[in-house]
């Protein structure tokens, strides 16, 4: 006979391991005539299911990203793509999944997507020049040809060659040799040295203010009636903005359901924008969508190219849409409203709607038209000032922190700002960080809260980076 | 091609990411450490995935190096957390879980599972989230007899606590 030890023992081991027919035997002998040993043995199966119902738990949304970008690293044959993502990484790992800030695009050259043509530290610089173009955003090329060298020296090796109407990236600036004003560019993949001016003549100048803004929208409706905006306004100059229920989003990685990265490309004066976008929509239980587009636009009509990277029957879908809208864009009208008659591959309930509204001035633009568009189910902006806020946007959610309230004049100024963010370009001192919009589900309210601004409110720490 | 690897392992993130996390954040007992792990769990399999290793069942693989990861890391913080419990306030101690502790009765079973070694804590987990004994024996790589021996202590060890301290009734 065994002892109530060796019974216990053994009823807690039939928990995970079957018992042997002796060991059975014994136990079933021994508790037949124990009541105290088969009240543990009920205890110890009930432990047993309560540890296997114990609370569970997500993981942030930042791993995912990483482990997103690592698998898609690991596979992608496309080396831009690629780059991108590993610059996602890169940034993700060095400040903790917060943002990617700052006055430019992702840098893909310090990825040396393209080592060969480019030596900054050859450069040999003299005095400070003041300067003549943005370091960073566009610039036009002005001759009708313009060598692109290895370096800022007009007796380097050409890598290539801009045309008229090139509309280039500025990476880096100025170096001055032989009398000249060098600019590192890029254009697509060519990166390279290229003279801006000789003293007198310009070659390379400013690309002329944008004239037209265009919005992007993609409605997804849920079996339960939810409905989730994706916007995408897209700036001529190449930026693209999107507000998501994350905030808006501006080239920057969050850890918090929205990401986007951008990649534009300037070729024969058309400019050329991916996005990738990666988002967690609410309602949409476990599920992640991710796809991605590209816009290819003029000074002037826009045209919607779609540009796949994802298997997601999101993606197929945005596509679809995309093409039908590129069909559309010769003589846009107004307002596009393009519904999505199927869904490939996609939930059977899931119904979309594309609104692409552009707009005709910038200062045209406002948060109001975005939202607002009466043809469309779509939460009202109601935009009094006593609900602009600074908030801190590292507490998401209603609950996040208040810096300041704002005067009506501040109010003002915040949505100057807000506006510049069409107009001005990704410069260091510009006043935009983020912007972001909340709205409560429920009642169909948004307000609008501008998450960070520099000077004047600089009681608010730039969340972001770059220098608020 | 690559692309179905790479769907392939967010599919498998998806699918069992939640899992994976609770369960290393109820081994590790520490949020930051949890995290890491379960990010490392997935890129060892993006890794895998890629070398064109793909595990035929990827939630036993995942939570075998999650189990393992979690082993050897709770063997090289245990000295560390030690010292520092020593000095540190128990309130504090739990702030990093607090989300995860407020369900009362997860609430008991942690503190219970507190006292269990590492390796006792991540073989009931294991057995918490559907593992029978011989496959928790392969995963934490012991022989059946050693993680009945291991499991069942554990077991007792925690009825012990749990019906002593009043909890879990």
């Amino acid at each position: 006979m065994i002892d109530h030890r060796t019974a216990e023992s053994l009823m807690a081991a039939a928990i995970d391991f079957p018992l042997s027919p002796d060991e059975q035997t014994a136990l079933d002998a021994h508790l037949a005539g124990c009541d105290q040993c088969r009240t543990v043995g009920a205890q110890l199966r009930r432990h047993s299911l309560v540890l296997g119902e114990m609370a569970t738990e997500g993981a942030p949304m930042r791993i995912r990203s990483a482990v997103e970008a690592a698998a898609l690293q690991a596979g992608a044959t496309n080396q831009r793509l690629m780059l991108l993502l590993a610059a996602a990484l890169l940034a993700a790992a060095a400040i903790g999944g917060a943002m990617i800030v700052g006055s430019g695009l992702l840098d893909l050259d310090d990825l040396s997507i393209n080592p060969a043509p480019t030596s900054p530290s050859a450069a040999p610089s003299a005095a400070p020049l003041p300067a003549e173009l943005p370091t960073s955003g566009f610039a036009v090329v002005k001759v009708s040809e313009l060598a692109v060298r290895a370096e800022p020296l007009a007796s380097a090796s050409q890598v290539g060659t801009l045309q008229q109407g090139d509309v280039v990236s500025i990476l880096e600036g100025q170096a001055a040799t032989d009398g000249l004003v060098w600019y590192r560019v890029r254009l697509g993949e060519l990166i390279g040295w290229a003279t801006a001016r000789d003293g007198s003549t310009e070659w390379i100048g400013e690309l002329p203010a944008p004239a037209t803004a265009w919005v992007l929208r993609v409605q997804r409706q849920y079996p339960t009636g939810a409905l989730n905006d994706m916007t995408v306004v897209l700036y001529p100059d190449g930026r693209l903005v999107t507000p998501g229920p994350s905030g808006w989003e501006q080239r920057r990685l969050t850890d918090e359901g929205t990401r986007l990265f951008v990649h534009e490309a300037v070729r024969s004066g058309l400019l050329e924008v991916n996005a990738e976008y990666v988002t967690e929509p609410p309602g949409y239980e476990g599920g992640y969508v991710s796809w991605s587009i590209s816009v290819v636009a003029e000074q002037g009509p826009v045209m919607v190219r779609a540009l796949s990277s994802s298997d997601a029957p999101e993606a197929a879908l945005v596509v679809a849409l995309a093409e039908r809208l590129s069909a559309l864009a010769v003589d846009p009208p107004t307002t596009w409203l393009v519904d999505a008659d199927r869904a490939p591959e996609a939930p059977e309930a899931l119904t979309y709607n594309l609104v692409v509204t552009p707009f005709g001035a910038l200062s045209d633009f406002a948060p109001e038209q975005l939202l607002g568009d009466a043809d469309v189910d779509t939460v009202v902006l109601p935009l009094p000032t006593s609900v602009l806020e600074i908030g801190d946007p590292a507490l998401d959610g209603p609950s996040g922190a208040r810096c300041a309230s704002l005067t009506p004049d501040e109010a003002a100024a915040l949505r100057e700002a807000f506006y510049e963010l069409g107009l001005a370009r990704a410069e260091n001192d510009l006043l935009y960080v983020a912007v972001r919009l909340r709205w409560a589900a429920q009642d169909s309210t948004v307000s609008l809260g501008l998450n960070a601004v520099g000077p004047g409110v600089d009681s608010c720490v730039n969340p972001y980076g770059g220098t608020g | 091609m690559a692309s179905t690897r790479a769907a392939a392992v967010i599919a498998a993130y998806d699918d069992h990411q939640r899992e994976l996390f609770s369960f290393l954040l109820a081994t590790t007992r520490n949020r930051q450490v949890a995290e890491d792990l379960l990010q490392e769990t997935f890129l060892r399999l993006v890794r895998e995935t890629h070398a064109g290793r793909a595990p035929d069942n990827h939630r036993t693989w995942l939570f075998r190096v999650a189990a393992n990861l979690a082993a050897s890391r709770g063997r090289r913080v245990t000295v560390a957390l030690r010292a520092m419990s020593r000095i540190s306030d128990p309130d504090d101690a739990a702030s990093p879980e607090s989300g995860y502790l407020e369900q009362e009765q997860s609430r008991e079973l942690d503190v219970a599972l507190a006292t269990l070694s590492v390796d006792a804590r991540r073989a009931v987990l294991l057995s918490a989230h559907g593992f029978d004994g011989h496959e928790i024996a392969q995963m934490i790589g012991r022989t059946p007899l050693a993680t009945r021996s291991l499991m069942w202590r554990a077991r007792l060890q925690l009825r012990e606590l749990l019906e002593t301290t009043g909890g879990a009734r």
